[in-house]
């Protein structure tokens, strides 16, 4: 049930956000020459999460390891639960290595993550002009998280349980022949919880990992660019000078320019 | 409603009927409802802000004011409560938790407070990490101000001018053709040569000043006449248009600003011009370059910025300056917002001024992440004149910084905001000038 809210949740807001015209042209400029490079400049920033890198270091670092544990803790959950942690044995390690392996990531996730929340959570205490801003659900979706991750981190580090068991009892709700809930009272919290949140996703500023794209699509486009960029800026015979695109008039058709 | 503005009352350059203070509030729903998600821009803006407050620090007007309204992301929170209320799930059965809030009187209020204290620069959405453009929620929400009749008074003079005389100053025709004799003679004078300023006669290119050129800076207007002297251009100037500013984009695109943008097409097609070039103003040539296809479309002809020109015709070898005549200044140049950041004037300004000077200096930092002058969004009121101080002091330290004495901003908005917020500037440094670059041009150009 969860899933499907999450998937009508989000087509019904990715379709909002498309049947919504961009009516004139938002370019921010130095523009992108092509369209490889636009693509390319949107993933660079969705990666690195430059813009803030510039110019805040230690909010970057926050955020950027954050986003990170969470990325590794859902590619986890994705290979490493239905393959039982041995995914690694397709790169040829054994499968006790590559359960090791899975499992030392997988805590290096989760404790990245809690690490990052807790940080952006005391940064939203403590610095004065977000607190302004916050409103209640910033902190309610702050909170959620942690309350995700630190489930999820109590599971893997004080009370360990088969992935075996988790794919089993995901199986049985998929093909709608639940299994008995889990012995493991954090795994039942920790399900029920992340079961919310993926329901909550689209509802919320949560859902920014799409939004993103769409937002940064407005201002990050290929663009008509000015005279400099149209002639190479380096060495250029004089004598050779002709714009690339001849849109009009240029300084050709001056009488001055006659012979 | 008691604001920092004064507001004026006689709305009839517009098309708009005022609304009764009583109803104010029901038509603000109303509108809200009708146009609050209708552009990307905005409904990108309101959805997807993750309030990390990155934009508290990259804001000028919040770091001169202090003020926590005036941080970008909480300025688009006065409109975003409103958004959540009417557009959004969560809001509509949340309410409160997630921040929703329904337009009243005191909301209304904020609003022109607020949204008029935003220089529609643009550069938080260089810095939000989310893209995010709060210039455009500036920009609707004073669209919105202006269908209720809530509008400055200082624009709405600019906004009878216009209609008037199709120029900001209120400068008719007459006045138009006494200055270009003027001009003419002056330039005789200077260079003993016979520049024309040809005014509505038909050309290859319309020339679109500021109409301050006409008054307050003379040596940018000298300097495009020697520049179009010098190449032997086939050009105008047409007495319907001697505004390359175009107030609307500051309150009110619907009808001011398209307005302008006919008009220019207009005259342009009646002269049968293939080109129009753009004389130094900042935001008129965002106006221009990025609204007109899309407000005035289709357009005929080809836009061009008389920078851009100049260094073309640099470039191509035909116009010759010569950077001793302008020893005597130390230039440091300030990037217009609306020209640099929002429509791509980054390197011809720069190619140009180092063409015409010999110590050029760098302001820092530059290109599109330079702070804005303060008079962006047609903010030079009179009654705001301490605000507009308050704002600049991190321009002042810019400039400072650099050592320079002569300031180069080709924006006639900064031309009009700097010789007001940089007062003290001219005991400090001796000789201390601001200009544009055309004025550099006028100075070193060989004839």
């Amino acid at each position: 049930m969860a899933i499907v809210v999450f998937l009508l949740g989000s087509v019904y807001r990715i379709s909002k956000w498309n049947s919504t015209p961009i009516i004139h042209q938002l370019v921010l400029y130095p523009a992108p020459k092509d369209g490889s490079s636009v693509i390319l400049q949107k993933v660079t920033q969705a990666l690195s999460f430059g813009k803030i890198f510039n110019t805040d270091r230690r909010f970057w670092f926050g955020a950027w390891i954050f986003h990170l544990g969470l990325f590794l803790a859902i590619s986890g959950h994705f290979i490493g639960i239905p393959l039982e942690g041995k995914q690694f044995a397709l790169f040829g390690l054994s499968h006790e290595l590559s359960q090791k392996l899975s499992s030392f990531l997988g805590g290096m996730a989760g404790i990245f993550m809690l690490s990052g929340l807790i940080y952006l959570l005391v940064r939203r205490f403590i610095n004065f002009e977000i607190k302004k801003m916050s409103r209640p659900s910033d902190y309610f979706d702050l909170l959620l998280l942690i309350a995700v991750a630190f489930t999820g981190n109590y599971m893997r580090f004080l009370e360990p349980m088969e992935y075996v068991e988790a794919k089993n009892f995901v199986i049985g709700i998929l093909t709608f022949s639940p299994n008995p809930l889990p012995s493991n009272l954090w795994f039942v919290l920790h399900f029920t919880l992340a079961m919310f949140l993926l329901m909550y996703l689209p509802f919320g500023k949560l859902f920014h990992f799409i939004g993103y794209f769409y937002t940064y699509s407005i201002t990050c486009k290929k663009a008509p660019t000015g005279f400099i960029n149209e002639v190479d800026t380096e060495e250029v015979e004089l004598s050779k000078i002709r714009p690339r695109h001849k849109r009009g008039l240029t300084y050709e058709d001056y009488p001055a320019f006659r012979k | 409603m008691k604001t920092i503005l004064h507001l004026e009352n006689e709305l009839s350059p517009l098309p708009i009927s005022p609304t009764i203070p009583e109803k104010r509030t029901e038509w603000a729903k109303q509108l809200y409802k009708r146009m609050g998600s209708k552009c990307r821009s905005v409904v990108m803006a309101m959805e997807n802000c993750v309030r990390c407050g990155h934009c508290a620090k990259e804001c000028h007007v919040y770091l001169g004011t202090k003020d926590p309204y005036n941080i970008p992301g909480r300025r688009a929170d006065l409109m975003r409560m409103v958004y959540k209320k009417y557009f959004t799930a969560s809001g509509k059965m949340l309410g409160g938790f997630v921040g929703a809030k329904d337009i009243d009187e005191d909301l209304l209020q904020n609003w022109v407070n607020y949204f008029y204290q935003c220089n529609e620069c643009r550069r938080c959405a260089v810095f939000c990490p989310m893209g995010i453009d709060t210039a455009e929620v500036t920009i609707l929400a004073r669209q919105i101000l202006v269908y209720l009749g809530l509008i400055p008074k200082f624009h709405m003079a600019i906004a009878k001018n216009l209609v008037k005389t199709g120029n900001n100053m209120g400068i008719p025709k007459e006045a138009c053709l006494d200055s270009c004799e003027f001009f003419e003679e002056e330039l005789k004078e200077e260079t003993g040569l016979d520049i024309k300023i040809p005014l509505d006669t038909p050309a290859d290119i319309l020339y679109v000043p500021s109409s301050a050129d006409f008054f307050t800076n003379y040596d940018t207007m000298a300097g495009a006449a020697k520049f179009f002297h010098a190449v032997s251009a086939d050009w105008t100037i047409s007495s319907e248009i001697i505004e390359a500013a175009n107030f609307g984009l500051f309150f009110d695109i619907d009808f001011t600003m398209k307005a302008h943008n006919d008009r220019l097409v207009k005259v342009a097609q009646k002269l049968g011009v293939k080109k129009v070039i753009q004389g130094e103003c900042g935001h008129g040539w965002r106006a221009a370059k990025m609204y007109t296809p899309s407000l005035s479309g289709p357009v005929t002809f080809e836009i061009s910025h008389i920078i851009e020109e100049v260094a073309r015709a640099i470039t191509g070898g035909q116009i010759k300056l010569d950077p001793s005549r302008n020893e005597d200044k130390i230039v440091t140049l300030h990037d217009p917002c609306n020209a640099a950041r929002s429509s791509g004037l980054l390197e011809e300004p720069r190619m140009v001024v180092k063409a015409c000077v010999s110590d050029f200096r760098e302001m820092y930092p530059n290109r599109e992440k330079n702070f804005c002058c303060g008079g962006g969004g047609g903010i030079l009121m009179d009654e705001m004149v301490e605000w507009r101080k308050k704002v600049t002091q991190i321009k002042r330290e810019q400039v400072k910084a650099t050592g320079a004495n002569y300031l180069c901003a080709p924006c006639s908005i900064c031309k009009a905001q700097f010789p007001v917020v940089f007062e003290w500037f001219e005991k400090e440094i001796p000789e201390f000038k601001i200009g544009g670059v055309m004025d550099l041009v006028s100075f070193a150009i060989v004839l």
